[in-house]
């Protein structure tokens, strides 16, 4: 009796287990569940990323106000959504960049003209960083839209591989996300960020030189560094801007007649996880994280006169990139302005060279 | 019967270990996530003077409109120019490394 009551039992254990497996391995029910726990996750994140959003509308909103602007909400909302830019058709690459140029400087101008109306008698320093903090704010309420979609669609096709990936991704873009929320007291604030090491080493270059203006928003120096002739480019300061660096020097070198030894960039490069923030290092190429035309302005201004073109780079991560610059990056920017001091030195007595300072100027006249 | 239970004795046990063991972890992860959760101290903002003859430099708290360049009065040693020489943040959050 005891011995039966015992292998019963047994036996239910194991018509148990069977059942469940066969339930883990022959029914959809895991991936029901597995859906739920992701879209449960999912949800959360979306309410912290909308906390983030108003937080960011909310911050914008004050900061507007305080620079007199009337009806700054409005000014917030009609930013949203608009002034978005269609890449040029790349099925025909002929001409590519001179479109994408065009669609860009269309694109700025947009912005400006907008900036422009909307916060009239307000110093361009001041309307640049503004026109900053609402692309910031403008990129915010995009990603969380286009989370919400690909979570949405995701539940609507019961599609748990979308949502387990958009739930895996989740940490790594609300970091990012709350990164870029807190890039708004930099510009708010007007303080050099990461990315303006490049415009900050430049400054240290030129000493009390009068900037020329080049190209819109892009000065250049002109200064003697051990008799060894120096041509500085950055982005026109001290409001937040990036200048356009590679007309500048298509101009410049076709000013020179290409008699320049050397073209060096200097600029923020995102470091890899195993690297220190600060470190430099140094190569060949334009550095600049542009999508197109400023870069290919450089390569081509430096291969028609067949001008070696140097690269130095100061390694941070993207945190530090965009929000206030730290000592450590501040420390490398030191490190770099050595470096490219030893190149002029390298180049002859008596020849020219140029140094581009690539980055955001917010914060470095 | 004494197999019995000494059957079931054993599944219990098992599933009682199995029990404390997820307790452990469930509650050691939340307390990890509470340790993260920690409000991260906020950097300070310094400015750097120096005086354009290189005879004196000093740090201050960033006030709203200093930039890099900024000519911010006379130096208190040779009277000559005091320019805003840098701006940096201090004593923020660090990020956690991962060991390899």
């Amino acid at each position: 009796m005891d011995a039966g009551s015992s292998s019963d039992t047994w036996y239910l254990i194991l018509l148990l287990m069977f059942a469940i497996s066969f339930i883990l391995n022959f029914t959809d029910i895991p991936q029901r569940i597995q859906l739920w726990r992701f879209a449960s996750y999912i949800r959360r994140r979306l309410i912290q990323m909308d906390e983030i959003e108003s937080d960011v509308r909310r911050r914008l909103i004050n900061y507007l106000g305080k620079l007199n602007i009337n009806s700054p909400k409005d000014v917030v909302d009609n930013f949203m959504n608009n002034y978005f830019l269609i890449e040029p058709v790349d099925i025909e690459p002929i001409d590519i960049i001179k479109r994408l140029s065009h669609l860009i400087n269309v694109r700025d101008t947009n912005v400006k003209t907008y900036a422009e109306r909307y916060m009239p008698g307000i110093q361009k320093s001041e309307r640049y960083n503004a026109i900053v903090a609402l692309e910031i704010a403008s990129a915010i309420n995009l990603v969380n839209k286009v989370l919400k979609h690909y979570f949405k669609l995701g539940l609507k096709n019961n599609n748990w591989v979308l949502l387990m990936q958009l739930a895996l991704e989740m940490p790594n873009i609300i970091r990012i996300v709350n990164s870029y929320s807190k890039a708004l007291d930099a510009f708010f604030s007007g303080t050099p960020i990461g990315d303006g090491a490049g415009p900050l080493l430049v400054r240290y270059l030129v000493g009390n030189s009068e900037p020329k203006r080049i190209a819109e928003d892009t000065v250049y120096y002109e200064t003697l560094i051990n008799g060894r002739r120096v041509y500085a480019i950055k982005a026109e300061g001290p409001g937040a801007n990036v200048g356009k660096p590679g007309e500048a020097v298509e101009k410049l070198v076709d000013m020179l007649g290409g008699n320049v030894s050397r073209i060096v960039t200097v600029d923020a490069a995102l470091k890899l996880e195993i690297e220190d923030t600060g470190e430099v290092a140094e190569g060949v190429g334009a550095a600049i994280g542009d999508i197109g035309p400023e870069k290919i302005g450089i390569e081509r201004a430096a291969t028609k006169y067949g001008i070696p073109l140097d690269a130095v780079v100061i390694k941070m991560s993207l945190e530090e990139a965009i929000n206030t610059m730290t000592k450590e990056v501040y420390d490398g920017v030191l490190k770099a302005f050595e470096r490219v001091k030893n190149t002029i030195n390298s180049v002859g007595e008596g020849g020219s060279i140029i140094v581009i300072g690539v980055g955001n100027t917010v914060g470095v006249l | 019967m004494i197999q019995l239970r000494n059957a079931l004795d054993v599944f219990t046990l098992v599933m009682l270990i199995v029990t404390i063991v997820l307790l452990i972890y469930t509650m050691s992860v939340m307390l990890m996530q509470r340790g993260k959760g920690k409000t991260p101290t906020n950097p300070k903002v310094v400015t750097k003077v120096r005086c354009v003859q290189n005879d004196y430099s000093a740090e201050r708290d960033f006030s709203k409109g200093d930039y890099v360049g900024l000519e911010i009065g006379k130096c208190p040693k040779c009277g000559d120019t005091l320019k805003v020489e840098a701006i940096y943040a201090v004593g923020g959050p660090k990020e956690k490394d991962q060991p390899l």
